[in-house]
């Protein structure tokens, strides 16, 4: 196992060095001069000219991305042109931000998503698979950006229920910790700033959690449909075992090996998604990060932010391939690279 | 829905078949219930909890906390080292400048200067300092603040030099350029000396942009004074939440006297309808920018209030007047009079622009509003062409840029297309060419660009020379003169104006200045865009200032 993570881990290497090629070489062949984009149409020519040569964007190509590498392998990605802090700074606040996020999502998915898609499975074809399905349909077909809106002017305004931007009010101060507000709270015992995230996060998790949820109880009830027909569950019905002992117990445990593989990839598709909920929501993480950077040209930042970004994918996966064995002992992941 | 059963049952039994299955799966028990027990308060909270917090609203000592909403954040609070909007919002609370704008005008009255004296030959500024006047870190302000604030900006030496880190912004060189000496004369005069007269010196000195910084915070605070901000302002500054929002503090011992709100609250909320909805909520007290088309939304909403006024800004298409057919005035003035300006206003900008009449905006000094313009006439304009000997029009390109900017918030590819319309009544076919703004920037600044494109420009200073040099000034091509327009009478006249010290000798010039450029036509002039704020009903006191900037935030107050 151990060795199997280690040779995973060394082969992200050739990926991120992949990452740092695409990502330098795109930021500097888009059209339009990088000092021009960043000191604005105000900007004098002179200023323009010093501003090229403080960045070194007079160097050849191949001298600027040594440059960089040299200095990302070390971990340092530089300083943000727009922010004036070290990129690394800036990546540490907000990515805890769209990392809770996610972590909040997924859980909503889960704990909402499995239980629709094993009892959709379990009665197949009655009134609450086929309502079930038509929900997951139209939650897989919903733009994020869409529901934001709706949910923010139905239970933030018209109900007036929930805050409907910004992740803690102004009017709370919270000790920084994790960055995780709603850890950081639970942790400083500071229990009014853990009801105001809360509040804070709940339309944005519903919103970011809504097409997670909607595939993983697709993919948990089509699972769960083969697992069922298998001798052993009706041999567990015949038990007399009730439906939670039967269901969860025995069918589920056998159908979640493609809800875990779906599960990694939703979370790869949460941290994209994160972009817009964002967005919509006023929340200061790494995706609000990145099109900030990327409208002001502020490429050290976003080399930074791709790079970590790439990072986190390549964990995931490797978090996914290594809960396949805990789920199912039959999987041995130290022969299966061999093979 | 069936789930709930699921959830209930998997907080009460203990040995349900979920929970036992996680529990095998992560081996972990302590760890599975808090997550379940969280998610699952998380769901049927959604009601419950508002209670929770309502009552943490504290209030200061006295007045009510403002909430400004704006779509970005800042990039810094250091004001000789940001340009951009956001930044200037927040500065304009938390400093002084040694003169300032007149409220609601660009006209300059005193500020940390109660006066000051400017030699005949326009060379040397005396500026009589107010006097008792402290900053927010208790330094006081007198002649050794304001050189040692001077030093930091124009003596490289300087341990604290402003422009260390590459890439900021600034407007230093735009206000100084040319100041060789400065210095203290007594303990409240100070001596700023200039080897070319600079008349619009003092509008740019009211800039937000040359906030008056307290010597100890930048010498305690260093590269980092950007991140702690000091001035002598009526608020002062508390915390900035990077992407989320900053907090200013009442600055009860302000010189002017005590601020009547408690707090300013400066929040980033970037989607421009949540700003609406956060303002209907009641949780956002105004809003900094509003979009023409939120503002037909706002209009409707009776407990917001909004405050409109033409920009300090221009909007038109800059024709290349170096090359044929654009070299004839008569080819330019028939341009003009080809496109319907009010119909552009009224349809495309939804009535939040009016037609340019000058060169310069109506909320600019020296505005002569006597000026024709080009009324919409397409006669006249067949006619100028068949004078110039293009009876059958002839074929142009015109480069427009993607996004909205302030001075044309409908965006390059929608004005163009109206524009192209216009054009074709009289023969004159457009090619729309659009380019990404970098790129659209570096094509149309380019020494050789010979075709039309969308120009625009928003004001600085407030000074007349700040537009009618900046776009057509001869020493101005290519950057900001993109017609490259060359008139050496128009060059005479600005030149003479910017070496007179005579504010109504310089409105005389001016005025020439500006009929000079309309008469000529180096642009199609189209519009004036309409600056919008919305506050709530609450918010008594706002003054909009052409500069868009949050100045006499202390006469605001709150109910």
């Amino acid at each position: 196992m151990i060795q199997y993570v280690i040779r995973r881990l060394l082969q992200a290497i050739p990926v991120l060095l992949g990452v740092s090629i695409v990502v330098f070489f795109g930021l500097h062949v888009i059209p339009g001069d990088v000092a021009q984009m960043i000191l604005g149409d105000k900007a004098t020519p002179q200023a323009l000219a010093h501003l090229r040569e403080q960045l070194g964007l007079n160097q050849p190509m191949w001298i600027q991305f040594w440059n960089f590498l040299s200095h990302v392998v070390v971990g340092d990605f530089g300083t943000s042109l727009r922010t004036q802090n070290p990129v690394w700074q800036d990546i540490r606040i907000a990515f805890p931000v769209t990392l809770q996020l996610s972590i909040l999502s997924l859980l909503l998915a889960l704990v909402v998503g499995i239980p629709i898609g094993v009892r959709a499975a379990v009665k197949q074809n009655g009134w609450f698979d086929n309502l079930a399905m038509v929900g997951v349909l139209v939650g897989i077909s919903m733009p994020v950006f869409w529901i934001g809106l709706i949910l923010m002017i139905v239970v933030g305004v018209r109900l007036n229920l929930l805050p409907i931007s910004g992740l803690l009010s102004y009017t709370i101060t919270l000790h920084r910790i994790t960055g995780m507000t709603l850890l950081d709270s639970l942790l400083t015992g500071n229990l009014n700033a853990f009801w105001d995230t809360l509040k804070h996060l709940i339309l944005p998790t519903v919103t970011l959690g809504t097409i997670p949820t909607a595939v993983i109880a697709r993919i948990t009830r089509s699972e769960m449909l083969d697992v069922l027909k298998q001798d052993y569950i009706r041999t567990a019905w015949a038990k007399g075992l009730r439906y939670s002992g039967v269901t969860y117990y025995h069918a589920l445990k056998n159908a979640l090996i493609p809800v875990i593989t779906v599960c990694g990839l939703q979370f790869g598709a949460l941290l994209g998604g994160a972009i817009l909920t964002e967005t919509v929501f006023g929340l200061p993480g790494l995706g609000r990060l990145a099109v900030n950077s990327i409208l002001y040209r502020d490429y050290p930042e976003v080399q930074g932010i791709v790079m970590v970004s790439s990072i986190v994918f390549v964990m995931v996966n490797l978090i996914v391939d290594v809960l396949y064995a805990a789920v199912d002992p039959r999987i041995r992941l130290d022969k299966e690279v061999g093979a | 829905m069936g789930q709930t059963k699921y959830l209930f049952a998997f907080k009460s039994e203990n040995k349900g078949g979920l929970e036992r299955m996680l529990k095998k799966m992560l081996k972990k028990k302590v760890l599975t219930i808090p997550v379940a027990l969280t998610l699952f308060l998380s769901l049927i909270l959604t009601g419950c909890g508002s209670a929770a917090t309502s009552n943490s609203n504290q209030q200061a000592t006295n007045g009510q906390p403002l909430v400004i909403a704006m779509g970005a954040d800042n990039t810094g609070l250091d004001p000789e080292t940001v340009m951009n909007n956001e930044s200037g919002y927040i500065m304009a609370a938390i400093y002084n400048e040694l003169v300032e704008y007149k409220s609601g005008s660009t006209d300059i009255a005193p500020g940390l200067a109660d006066s000051w004296d400017i030699s005949s030959d326009g060379l040397t500024y005396t500026f009589h300092l107010h006097q008792g006047i402290k900053f927010q870190d208790g330094t006081p302000f007198n002649a050794d603040a304001v050189v040692a604030w001077l030093d930091r900006l124009l003596n490289k030496e300087n341990p604290n030099y402003y422009a260390k880190r590459p890439g900021i912004d600034s407007y230093v060189d735009f206000t100084f350029h040319g100041v060789d000496i400065y210095k203290k004369l007594d303990d409240n005069t100070v001596q700023i000396h200039m080897t070319k007269p600079n008349a619009e010196f003092l509008n740019s000195l009211a800039m937000v942009w040359m906030g008056v910084t307290s010597p100890a915070a930048v010498e305690k605070y260093g590269q980092d004074f950007y991140k702690h901000p000091v001035g002598t302002g009526p608020f002062k500054f508390v915390e900035w939440v990077p992407n989320d929002h900053v907090t200013l503090d009442a600055n009860t011992d302000y010189w002017k006297g005590k601020p009547k709100l408690s707090k300013l609250i400066y929040r980033v909320i970037p989607e421009s309808s949540v700003r609406v909805m956060e303002l209907q909520k009641g949780t956002v007290d105004v809003l900094a920018d509003v979009s023409p088309a939120d503002s037909i939304t706002l209009k409707g909403v009776n407990t917001v209030s909004l405050i409109e006024q033409p920009g300090l800004m221009v909007n038109g298409v800059a024709l290349p007047t170096q090359v044929k057919p654009f070299n004839d005035p008569r080819v330019r003035q028939a341009l003009n009079y080809a496109i319907d300006k009010d119909n552009i206003n009224k349809f495309l900008f939804k009535d939040l622009a009016t037609t340019m009449n000058s060169p310069l905006p109506p909320t600019e000094w020296s505005y002569d509003k006597s000026l024709p313009g080009y009324p919409y006439n397409v006669d006249k304009a067949k006619q100028l062409l068949n004078e110039a000997g293009y009876p059958n029009g002839f074929d142009a390109t015109l480069y427009v840029y993607p996004n909205p900017r302030s001075y044309n918030p409908v965006g390059g590819p929608d004005l163009g297309q109206a524009l192209q319309s216009d054009l074709k009544k009289i023969g004159v076919n457009i090619t729309l060419q659009q380019l990404e703004w970098g790129a659209f920037l570096a094509k149309v600044r380019s020494k050789d660009f010979s075709d039309m494109a969308l120009a625009g420009w928003t004001g600085d200073n407030g000074d007349p020379d700040n537009f009618l040099d900046a776009l057509w000034g001869s020493d101005q091509i290519p950057s900001g003169n993109e017609a490259h327009y060359s008139n050496k009478d128009l060059d005479a006249v600005l030149g003479q104006a910017l070496a007179t010290t005579d504010h109504n000798q310089r409105v005389t010039l001016y005025e020439k200045g500006q009929k000079i450029i309309m008469d000529d036509a180096p642009w199609i002039f189209l519009n004036y865009s309409t600056v919008i704020r919305a506050t709530s009903t609450k918010v008594h006191g706002m003054v909009l200032n052409p500069t868009a900037m949050f100045f006499d935030m202390d006469k605001v107050s709150k109910d």
